[in-house]
């Protein structure tokens, strides 16, 4: 009885908010359906996607586009796999874990050209190189344990030379440890560091050893095979849409506030003009094109992450990518 | 029937103020509100003169900044955080119910799914939610669920125990007076159990909450849940503890809420007329 009363509630709640979202939106009758994952929430980070929907390139495509926010819990591979979205962002680790159990994933474009994971030290502590690490207590998050592997052992080290600390920024100021990892996107997250009187130091994955690039698009390996011209106008309109937001980075950060109420404008607008201007668009994309993504570079990937024993060795590229979308996509070379 | 006589003699007509706290409850209220004065002019005091930086502990000034400047977007995150767990709350209370009259009437059910029960309480909530979300959406299903999961087992145990509790001298007399068993639950049973079933409600009002801010942290662009991931993220200590003390204001108000439905609904003096 009241079981039914509470459903009935919620039916009504959802179909209000639905009719409220239908006086909003357009309809595009004709439109084809896509939902786009995002790995974290509503920032800077998924400006140019934003952009893209919001300046309706999805719907010049005849894509009606759904994105979904994301969070420190969401698992972007599962969603993708099991039809919660057709498409979705997600970061190099979890990919390379997907492709280990053999799961059907694979990338086909990449926003970000570099991974932005960055090691900061206060100047005090004098940490100049990754040699320098050696006996030091090294913050990340739990999931960076794996990529903290890769560039101990590109310099020669291994887990047990440093102690792993998980940390964030705070950690850093208050002396629990002497080595951070953030990203260098996170302009104002940093400005402690930055700020520090004696100076920072940095050392980034990229430097050190590390080279995959992040915020990939994923989609199902049957969904690229079977619907690959909906993929390409994806890659399209997002193309165009970091375009836009790399011109007016006021009015994307605007776009990205009217989805997320809780960010702030002058910390998203710092952080993505250094997404714009460090990672999206680098001598990469000025030469293949926007969201490229280099064969040779997922090879040497999981040959570091073979290497440390994370997966299987005999993954090659062609188990994270497919290159069939990039080809056929007219992309910006900016 | 006479039986009926003796339990609801003891409950005169259900009026209004009845529900309204007395001068000992503001009492408690005033030293509560003093106890929680000294603490936060300590805390202050200690911000202040160990110079503890603000993204670590924010001064409750700051807090006090962060509470006026932000009110319109705490307002607004509150808004679905609490329909997300209002809906739980209704869906694992009730499901919670109908199950323990279930267990009370067939032994059998009871054998068979209380070691299900147990279960589904020792799932934990962080490693179910993402699944959840991914068979029900992304949508406000898969929070009401979490909150509803967070709900369903203190009540169903509660409320077990409390159809069970019953004066077995009553139910003699009700059944040398032939009554049916329809008419032992709704006379007798009911009543035993509505005190247990309300102290169970009082644990899963402030949990649902809890359960809609996890259910948020799997993805949302609203709610307190995403309003505290959001400000953890930006390192935004004092919007960070006002989105707290939001969710603990919407919490005890749902306690107070439910604290005073008790004091309506049980009129009776539950000590004596079992």
């Amino acid at each position: 009885m009241i079981s039914r009363r509470s459903l009935l509630a919620a039916a009504s709640i959802i179909s209000l908010a639905s009719l409220g979202l239908a006086g909003v939106a357009p309809a595009y009758a004709q439109q084809k359906q896509v939902k786009l994952q995002l790995a974290w929430l509503f920032n800077g980070a998924a400006a140019g996607e934003i952009v893209a929907l919001k300046k309706g390139f999805f719907a010049e495509k005849g894509l009606d586009v759904e994105i979904l926010p994301g969070g420190p819990n969401s698992n972007t591979v599962q969603e993708t796999l099991s039809g919660v979205a057709q498409i979705a962002t997600a970061y190099a680790p979890e990919i390379m874990y997907a492709a280990n159990q053999g799961l059907p994933i694979k990338t086909f474009g990449a926003a970000f050209q570099k991974a932005p994971l960055t090691f900061y030290s206060l100047g005090e502590s004098n940490i100049k190189s990754v040699a320098d690490w050696k006996g030091k207590r090294i913050g990340a998050s739990q999931g960076a344990t794996a990529q903290i592997k890769v560039v101990l052992d590109h310099n020669g080290m291994k887990l047990d030379d440093i102690t792993f600390i998980q940390a964030q920024i705070p950690g850093l100021l208050q002396g629990q440890v002497d080595v951070v990892a953030s990203w260098p996107t996170n302009v104002a997250q940093n400005v402690p560091i930055v700020q520090n009187p004696a100076g920072y130091n940095t050392q980034s994955i990229w430097d050190n050893g590390l080279q995959f690039q992040s915020n990939y698009y994923i989609a199902r390996t049957d969904l690229i095979g079977s619907d690959s011209d909906m993929l390409v106008k994806f890659l399209e309109a997002c193309d165009k849409g970091w375009a836009y937001a790399a011109d007016h980075p006021e009015e994307a950060i605007d776009m990205v506030a009217s989805m997320s109420s809780a960010i702030e404008k002058d910390k998203e607008l710092a952080s993505l003009k250094v997404i714009v201007s460090d990672f999206i668009y680098t001598d990469e994309t000025r030469e293949h094109g926007f969201a490229n993504i280099s064969k040779d570079r997922w090879n040497a990937t999981l040959q570091t992450y073979a290497k440390i024993g994370e997966i299987k060795p005999e993954l090659t590229a062609d188990d994270v990518f497919d290159g069939s979308i990039l080809a056929a996509a007219q992309r910006t070379k900016r | 029937m006479s039986v009926d006589r003796s339990i609801e003699t003891a409950a005169p007509l259900p009026r209004i103020w009845s529900i309204l706290p007395g001068p000992e409850v503001m009492r408690a209220l005033g030293m509560a509100v003093l106890g929680l004065s000294l603490t936060l002019v300590l805390w202050q005091l200690v911000v202040t003169l160990f110079g503890v930086p603000s993204y670590l502990v924010p001064a409750p000034t700051d807090v006090a900044g962060a509470l006026s400047r932000d009110l319109p977007l705490l307002v607004e995150a509150a808004v679905p955080t609490i329909t997300e767990a209002f809906l739980g709350f209704l869906l694992g209370n009730t499901v919670a119910l109908l199950v323990a009259v279930s267990f009370v009437y067939n032994k059998v059910i009871e054998e068979m799914f209380y070691p299900v029960a147990i279960l589904v309480k020792t799932i934990p909530i962080v490693a179910i939610a993402p699944v959840l979300k991914i068979i029900l959406g992304n949508g406000i299903e898969p929070k009401i669920v979490i909150a509803a999961l967070i709900c369903f087992f203190p009540t169903l145990v509660n409320s077990v125990r409390g159809f069970r509790a019953v004066n077995p001298q009553l139910l003699e007399l009700m059944h040398v007076l032939s009554a049916s068993k329809t008419e032992v639950f709704l006379r007798i049973r009911i009543y035993s159990a509505l005190p247990y079933i309300f102290s169970a409600l009082k644990i899963s009002v402030t949990m649902c909450v809890l359960g809609a801010i996890v259910g948020e942290w799997i993805g949302a662009n609203q709610g307190i849940g995403y309003l505290l991931l959001q400000s953890m993220f930006d390192f935004n200590a004092p919007r960070l503890f006002a989105t707290i003390l939001t969710a603990s204001v919407i919490a005890i108000t749902g306690f107070a809420i439910v604290s005073m439905l008790e004091k309506w609904v049980i009129r009776w003096d539950p000590g004596a007329a079992m």
